[in-house]
């Protein structure tokens, strides 16, 4: 099984989002994909996904007694693919037990996410995407510390380079996984970019920003995702490329999960 | 330590008396002896205060002795590894304590809290030599220690199990009562010093 983990300096991104989406089209390829809402401090997967779990991660992490089984919402009946989820609480109690968690706890926390990870391994999963919490959050290194693959998400328009540098110097020199920069949501002087393909303008500002993140960020950028009216409409609602498959959004989805796969 | 008389008037008429040396020699050795006397018991007291101070300062080393070997015993009697629990709280321990080529053994060594290295190896299907290596290198960083009766590595990382979780709680409210008791103890010996130096 390799891992995927999407990560950011900050939030509103839209990791969570694109984590949905790649684990969808991961899914809809043949293989069973489970997608981990590790992003205790804003969870935002089960609105994405429509539902209300009862029994999240954070349980998990408390609970010794808990499974990952106890945790999987299967997606397999509703969208006929091998998607499964595991989401982090909305209970505002529960994501304060995350916060104030101390030393020992968070021993045991790392200590179940590594159970968890073993268990998914075991019962078959190929792929497993993490959507962390932003920055350098206890949590979300726990989930980086696993992954095979990190993709830095960068909103185009309003990052903190001087910020983000310093996170990728100081943690992602340490992590022993593939690290990529994804710049999402990349407005175009041309809006919307016809059938997502850039002009030839509008690709040569592209290349430019994406040598200036790799020579700032010492990072390869392995896409960068136009900004899409009708993504940003349908919002948080729903996983985009579940209801349109053949959306340029969806396809760039697709490119990414190859690129992913061909360097895992 | 100054010897002086207690009589101000002393020095004037121990003055007069040098003078008056060679014309009354029987006053001036009455005078002579009055001086010593008053220098002699001022050195008494003197002296008194001296002792009285000494036997405070015993009286604080001794409680300051019977301090530290409570406190080396309560050490002694705490669990071996006890200050090494906590070296890997989390995944950015695991990042920044261990070398790369030593994480995937450490993950294997929190999940499974002790572990021989056949069992390592099975876990992570290397060989169990390699492992045998990575486990002692984790030892040398401090990470790991040896059981002494298995022979197994162990790492202080605990699992916290529902009768666990009541035994942490029993230990807590020992601690607690242990802590307590030192107080009072330290206490008591303040107020036996202070006692002695009253």
């Amino acid at each position: 099984m390799k891992i995927i983990s999407f990560h950011s300096y900050k939030g509103g991104t839209g990791k969570t989002h694109l984590s949905a989406n790649l684990a969808t089209i991961l899914a809809r390829k043949g293989f069973k994909t489970a997608i981990l809402d590790l992003d205790f401090r804003g969870p935002n997967l089960q609105t994405l996904c429509g539902i209300e779990s009862e029994v999240t991660i954070n349980d998990l992490l408390f609970d010794p007694d808990l499974t990952g089984q106890d945790i999987l919402v299967s997606f397999e009946d509703q969208y006929k693919i091998p998607l499964f989820a595991a989401f982090a609480s909305t209970d505002f109690r529960k994501m304060g037990d995350i916060v104030r968690a101390d030393k020992k706890q968070r021993q045991r926390s790392l200590k179940r996410i590594l159970r968890l990870r073993d268990e998914l391994s075991e019962n078959g999963f190929d792929y497993t995407i993490i959507d962390t919490s932003p920055g350098v959050q206890m949590e979300s290194i726990d989930g980086l510390v696993i992954s095979d693959a990190t993709c830095l998400v960068l909103k185009a328009d309003d990052f903190d380079i001087s910020g983000t540098k310093s996170m990728v110097t100081q943690l992602y020199s340490l992590l022993d996984s593939k690290n990529y920069v994804v710049l999402n949501r990349v407005v175009a002087e041309t809006c919307p970019p016809e059938e997502g393909v850039w002009s030839s303008a509008d690709l040569k500002l592209v290349e430019k920003f994406e040598k200036t993140i790799k020579d700032e960020m010492r990072m390869d950028v392995i896409t960068s995702i136009p900004c899409f009216c009708e993504v940003a409409r349908e919002g948080s609602r729903n996983i985009f490329s579940l209801k349109h498959p053949e959306h340029p959004f969806s396809q760039y989805i697709e490119k990414l999960g190859n690129a992913l796969l061909k360097g895992l | 330590m100054t010897i002086r008389p207690n009589n101000s008037d002393t020095d004037e008429s121990f003055a007069n008396s040098s003078r008056s040396k060679p014309d009354n020699t029987l006053q001036y050795m009455i005078n002579l002896q009055k001086d010593l006397k008053t220098a002699a018991d001022s050195l008494r007291l003197e002296l008194l205060g001296i002792h009285k101070e000494i036997e405070e300062i015993k009286a604080t080393v001794s409680v300051l002795k019977d301090s530290i070997e409570y406190l080396c015993d309560r050490k002694a009697l705490e669990k071996p590894g006890d200050d090494t629990v906590g070296a890997i709280t989390s995944g950015l321990d695991l990042l920044q304590k261990a070398p790369q080529h030593l994480r995937r053994t450490l993950q294997v060594m929190v999940q499974l809290n002790s572990a021989t290295a056949s069992q390592v190896a099975r876990r992570t299907g290397k060989s169990r030599s390699l492992e045998s290596d990575y486990l002692n290198q984790l030892e040398r960083l401090g990470i790991l220690s040896r059981k002494d009766d298995t022979g197994k590595h162990v790492i202080f990382v605990h699992e916290r199990t529902r009768s666990e979780e009541a035994d942490e709680e029993n230990e807590e409210n020992e601690r607690n009562n242990d802590e307590d008791s030192t107080r009072e103890k330290i206490q008591q010996m303040q107020q036996t010093a202070r006692d002695a130096r009253q």
